[in-house]
């Protein structure tokens, strides 16, 4: 009776753990393709890193390579992982053409193992890979404002052309003279003849 | 300002090249320097630059290519040193500036650059109570060939998210990719404000 309320109410508690991480735990991504078998579980559909959900997929070597020299020392694990970057501190930073994240952030969001457990630097701010980010963030992200268009002048030519012809532009408004004969109507643009 | 010597019948309009640090300003005119065949007239370019090739002062060369309305048309062309503290002699290139073509640097780390350079141009030309809303520009992105080259969508959203869309140019300057062609299209911005301005003159 014992062993079965336990089985019962213990692999309860298990499963909620597993559906519920909390938010501080580290998402780690393997580099090796994922398993077919298991059912999708909250964190594997993280791991997929899809930008439109969750985060966008960092290598953490591509960050220890960007650490200043005073935090390299604090690296205890260097080999590669992948981590997740939530999208709500990189969608905020993209107008400033650099994405940051304080050190101790960074802590949180990698393995423990990774760096020695020292809050010192944690407020220093870290540059992540912008290029890494950019080639999973769809560009919707970065869209611009409505503009009004450029219009290139149709009616001036490329002054520098492969050509060695040299490009005169001939009167833009017609003169009075021109302007009352219709069959001598001036041209806008054209070549030196 | 462009200078109208009715005397000579000569146009005179200066073009610069705005942008960071190492962006490939002076490659940038090295290459219309080189490169550029059909002009009446191509003077000397002028530079001064430091022992490791990074530009000191600025960079110069004149040339003379076409007659409006029978004036003969003289381009000033300039390149500012992108070094941040070189600020002053950005503005005394600055003054009397027709047209700017601003080269950024594609690489991914180069973004904040190509911002903060962007918004000290804006200011510097509106402490020569200019704006780039009346000073006509064109984007030039430069370095496409790197790896890591932002993509030019993300390079729109940083530099050309004003209310009036500028023309944008990637580029590649080492090998005179993009570089006439951006050229090309500020002479031409140059050319049809400066008619569009003077509609009645005896040009």
């Amino acid at each position: 009776m014992f062993r079965l309320l336990h089985r019962l109410f213990g692999g309860k508690e298990r499963q909620s753990e597993m559906a519920v991480p909390p938010a501080t735990t580290p998402v780690e991504v393997s580099k090796s393709p994922p398993a077919p078998e298991p059912p999708a579980t909250p964190i594997q559909s993280t791991q997929r890193c899809l930008p439109s959900q969750k985060g966008v997929s960092i290598s953490t070597v591509s960050i220890f390579s960007r650490l200043p020299n005073y935090l390299t020392p604090l690296i205890r694990n260097s080999s590669s992982k992948q981590i997740l970057i939530p999208l709500s501190h990189i969608v905020p930073q993209l107008p400033l053409g650099r994405i940051s994240l304080p050190f101790g952030l960074l802590r949180q969001l990698t393995p423990p193992e990774t760096f020695t457990n020292s809050p010192q630097f944690d407020a220093t701010l870290v540059d992540l890979p912008l290029s890494e980010i950019l080639a999973q963030l769809d560009a919707s992200y970065y869209a611009r404002r409505s503009q009004i268009p450029f219009q290139a002048p149709a009616h001036i030519p490329d002054l520098f052309e492969k050509s060695q012809e040299v490009v005169e532009i001939k009167p833009f408004y017609p003169d009075p003279q021109s302007a009352s004969s219709p069959s001598q109507k001036p041209s806008a643009h054209g070549k030196e003849n | 300002m462009a200078i109208i010597n009715s005397a000579t019948k000569e146009i005179q309009l200066k073009i610069v090249y705005y942008g960071p640090g190492q962006g490939g300003k002076t490659t940038n005119l090295e290459q219309v320097h080189a490169n550029i065949q059909n002009i009446r007239e191509k003077g000397q370019m002028v530079s001064l630059a430091t022992d490791a090739d990074r530009t000191l002062f600025f960079d110069f060369l004149p040339m003379e290519t076409t007659t409006v309305r029978g004036f003969h048309t003289k381009f000033q062309i300039y390149t500012v040193p992108g070094q941040v503290i070189y600020n002053d002699t950005r503005k005394l290139v600055l003054r009397g500036v027709d047209g700017i073509i601003f080269v950024a640097d594609s690489h991914c780390d180069k973004m904040p650059e190509n911002i903060e350079s962007f918004h000290n141009l804006d200011e510097n030309l509106q402490s020569l109570k200019l704006s780039l809303a009346s000073v006509p520009y064109v984007l030039q992105y430069n370095k496409r060939d790197l790896p890591d080259a932002a993509p030019v969508a993300y390079m729109d959203y940083l530099l050309n998210n004003r209310e009036m869309e500028a023309p944008v140019f990637p580029s590649i300057a080492t090998r005179c990719e993009g570089v006439l062609e951006a050229f090309n299209m500020i002479t031409r911005m140059l050319l049809n404000k400066f008619l569009n301005e003077h509609p009645g003159s005896p040009l």
